[in-house]
């Protein structure tokens, strides 16, 4: 007998064989889903190693201007090379820090540069690195900086207009004329303004006239932004306090390069290689300096020409164009030449690193600039500088603002002052261009106008910054008014490009500008 | 009792039924088949589409997050001013090479987008070199600089994509971000 249903059996194999190529099918379209969610998942893996990476960039920062603030080298015993590690989450990142070869302790250099190295890794897989260069800020990021100012002085809306950062370490007070809302002027500051200190008002400024605020205290913007273009956000009292230098002897020391010893006899001496006719450093001025002027050779080499007492010495940089010496004997671009006072020459190779260190003072300091060069003088030793006429720039027509920082000065000195031969009218006014230091923490030193209480009103016009310990006053101003009735005012023009290319050397405060910042594949080293 | 007899053969009717229903059985299955097919290959077709716009995006963000301000005054990310109807187009500053960090110079950069060729360009980081095409058949591609610090980038791709019924269209897939310049974090 057959069994029953035989044909049952076929039903299941046929149920089977449909229901794998509905599986195949159903199969391939989920084959599509893991692409998808691939995708989105390397999307997001590397969104997070980038950001794991650029804290590492962010906390190294912060770490060496924490250090500096505090006083201390940036890296750990002034080491060359640092390392940081830390976590964001799940992710791990290892930022390594190294000095660049002019930073301490690898060279001589005033101005610090680290490189930061950040690199992101998962369960120790590196996935992301970034690369960023930090330079330590200098003092000619401001356009106006003060450490203290002691007498009852007034910022004047009408006099003064000061179009960049300006910090002040003590408080301000502002004069405001009758009628100054009302009128279209120029902001007076056009930029931030921080202060360490206040007063005890609703914005911690004292105003002298009608202040910005109605009488419960409220800002009102109209009025605030005729004094700050930013508004009443731009003003910002309680900031950090900045310290000027006590000494200017890192400047010396980078003047005087990898020359073992310390010049000490009067006249000017080279910075050089400590094996060869080279130069390394900038140039030393031992003694007072009764004249100093900047100029241009033809050809357009630079030069600088010292008087002290009967001596004369001349330094020609050959920038440009080669000359031959007094001897006929050809000076290829790229070297110095030193003329002494006895009439004798020294030809060098290599360029000076555009600073010039008095131990004295300099009595008379004018001319011509170019390339950028740093003058400074002993400030621990109260040394100052005295301007004795127009301090202009080679690459900007006077009276135009800088297009670039290839012929910045900067002037770092205990006092600068302008005598009375200097800034005797007000049209045309006396230019200087360039960023000036003057003082040292905590002292008198600054920026001094001699007599301002009797001489006529006088101007001087300033591309650059003026950064100084004391602000003492410089014109005396009718107080409702506001109108200059002796003195000399300043009219500043802040340079930004002094921000961003300093003067070489120029004294440095506790942040670091990243210069460079950039992703990139991973590799652990 | 009916007596039991041989198991007959299956009727004309019963053949016919058997053959329709197998047939119709086998043309829905025939229809899956030839369905599921062009939706995997539209899948497939779309996930490159994603692809494409998403690489564009990685090819331009790293660019990007290396803009860094020449001067404290000016911005490191901006919209240039000879800006041309259909075209979308950013303007950044790099260190420009050599770079001495203690006297730094910028180098102006720019990506570009023209949607009459769909080429999106930047110049080369070396002034005097020939610009580069960063990504091409792009449909359109937004730069738009929302502030100082951050620029918002917009992928459109389109492709010829087979649909659910079987027509052949334009499809598109649109990625968009907004790009933080790291540079404003440290400052």
């Amino acid at each position: 007998m057959k069994r029953p249903g035989r044909r049952r059996g076929t039903v299941l194999l046929l149920a089977i064989f449909f229901l794998v190529i509905l599986n195949f099918l159903a199969l391939a379209l989920l084959d599509l889903l893991p692409l998808e969610l691939r995708a989105a998942g390397r999307n997001r893996l590397e969104t997070a190693a980038f950001l794991a990476a650029d804290s590492g960039v962010l906390h190294a920062l912060a770490f060496i201007e924490d250090r500096v603030s505090r006083g201390e080298t940036p890296l750990p015993d002034d080491a060359t090379s640092y390392v940081l590690r830390g976590e964001t989450g799940d992710w791990n990142w290892e930022a390594t820090l190294t000095a660049d070869p002019q930073t301490p302790p690898r060279g001589t250099g005033t101005i610090r540069v680290y490189e930061i190295h950040s690199l992101a890794s998962l369960d120790g897989v590196a996935y992301r690195a970034v690369r960023a260069l930090a330079r330590q800020e200098t003092f000619a990021r401001y356009a106006w900086f003060e450490d203290q100012r002691r007498s009852d002085l007034v910022i004047t809306t009408s006099n003064y207009h000061i179009d960049g950062p300006f910090h002040s370490n003590s408080r301000i007070r502002i004069l405001v004329p009758p009628g100054f809302y009302d009128q279209n002027l120029t902001p007076t500051f056009e930029s931030e303004v921080t202060t360490v200190e206040s007063h005890d008002t609703p914005d911690g400024v004292a105003y002298q006239g009608t202040p910005p605020y109605d009488s419960q205290g409220n800002p009102l913007p109209e009025r605030y932004r005729k004094i700050f273009r930013g508004g009443r956000e731009s003003l910002r009292t309680g900031a950090r306090r900045i310290e000027l230098p006590t000494d200017s002897g890192a400047l010396a020391r980078a003047a005087q390069g990898q020359s073992s010893v310390t010049p000490s006899t009067r006249g000017v001496h080279l910075g050089q290689d400590a094996s060869s006719e080279g130069l390394s450093g900038g140039l030393t001025v031992v003694g007072d300096v009764d004249s100093m002027v900047l100029a241009v050779e033809e050809g357009g080499n630079r030069s600088v020409t010292i008087k002290q007492g009967h001596s004369t010495t001349k330094v020609v940089e050959v920038t440009d164009t080669a000359i031959t010496d007094p001897d006929g004997n050809p000076v290829l671009r790229g070297s110095t030449i030193l003329y002494k006072p006895d009439g004798t020459f020294t030809v060098h190779s290599g360029l000076t690193n555009g600073l010039i260190y008095g131990t004295g003072n300099i009595r008379d300091l004018q001319g011509v600039n170019k390339g950028k060069r740093t003058v400074a003088v002993d400030m621990a030793a109260n040394k100052e500088i005295v301007l004795g006429g127009s301090l202009t720039r080679a690459d900007t027509p006077v009276g135009q603002t800088p297009e670039g920082g290839r012929d910045s000065l900067g002037l770092v000195a205990y006092n600068v002052r302008i005598p009375t031969s200097v800034a005797q009218t007000v049209n045309p006014p006396t230019d200087i261009y360039a960023a000036i230091l003057a003082g040292t923490k905590g002292s008198e030193g600054g920026f001094y106008v001699d007599s301002w209480e009797t001489r006529t009103p006088g101007r001087i016009r300033l591309y650059g910054g003026l950064m100084m310990g004391y602000k003492p006053a410089w014109a005396s101003v009718d107080s409702v008014e506001g109108t200059v009735l002796n003195g000399v005012t300043v009219d500043s023009t802040y340079d930004p490009n002094l921000a961003s290319s300093p003067p070489p050397h120029f004294p440095t405060i506790g942040k670091f500008r990243v210069l460079r910042y950039q992703e990139e594949a991973p590799s652990v080293d | 009792m009916t007596p039991r007899t041989r198991q007959p053969g299956l009727t004309l009717v019963e053949v016919v039924i058997s053959t329709a229903i197998l047939a119709l059985l086998g043309m829905i299955l025939a229809r899956i088949y030839v369905a599921s097919q062009s939706a995997y290959s539209t899948g497939t077709g779309r996930v490159a589409l994603q692809q494409r716009a998403r690489q564009t995006m990685q090819r331009l963000t790293p660019r990007l997050i290396q803009a860094v301000p020449a001067t404290d005054t000016q911005d490191a990310i901006y919209t240039p001013d000879d800006l041309l109807p259909m075209t979308s187009k950013v303007a950044y500053t790099i260190p420009a090479e050599p770079f001495d960090p203690r006297s730094p110079t910028y180098h102006e950069k720019w990506i570009l987008f023209e949607q009459s060729t769909g080429l999106v360009t930047t110049n080369a980081d070396t002034p005097g070199e020939a610009d580069l095409v960063l990504a091409r058949n792009i449909h359109w591609l937004g730069l738009e600089v929302l502030s100082p610090n951050s620029v918002k980038i917009t992928v459109v791709v389109q492709a010829p994509l087979r649909d659910v019924g079987g027509n052949t269209r334009d499809q598109e897939y649109r990625v968009q971000t907004t790009v933080m310049i790291p540079y404003y974090a440290t400052r």
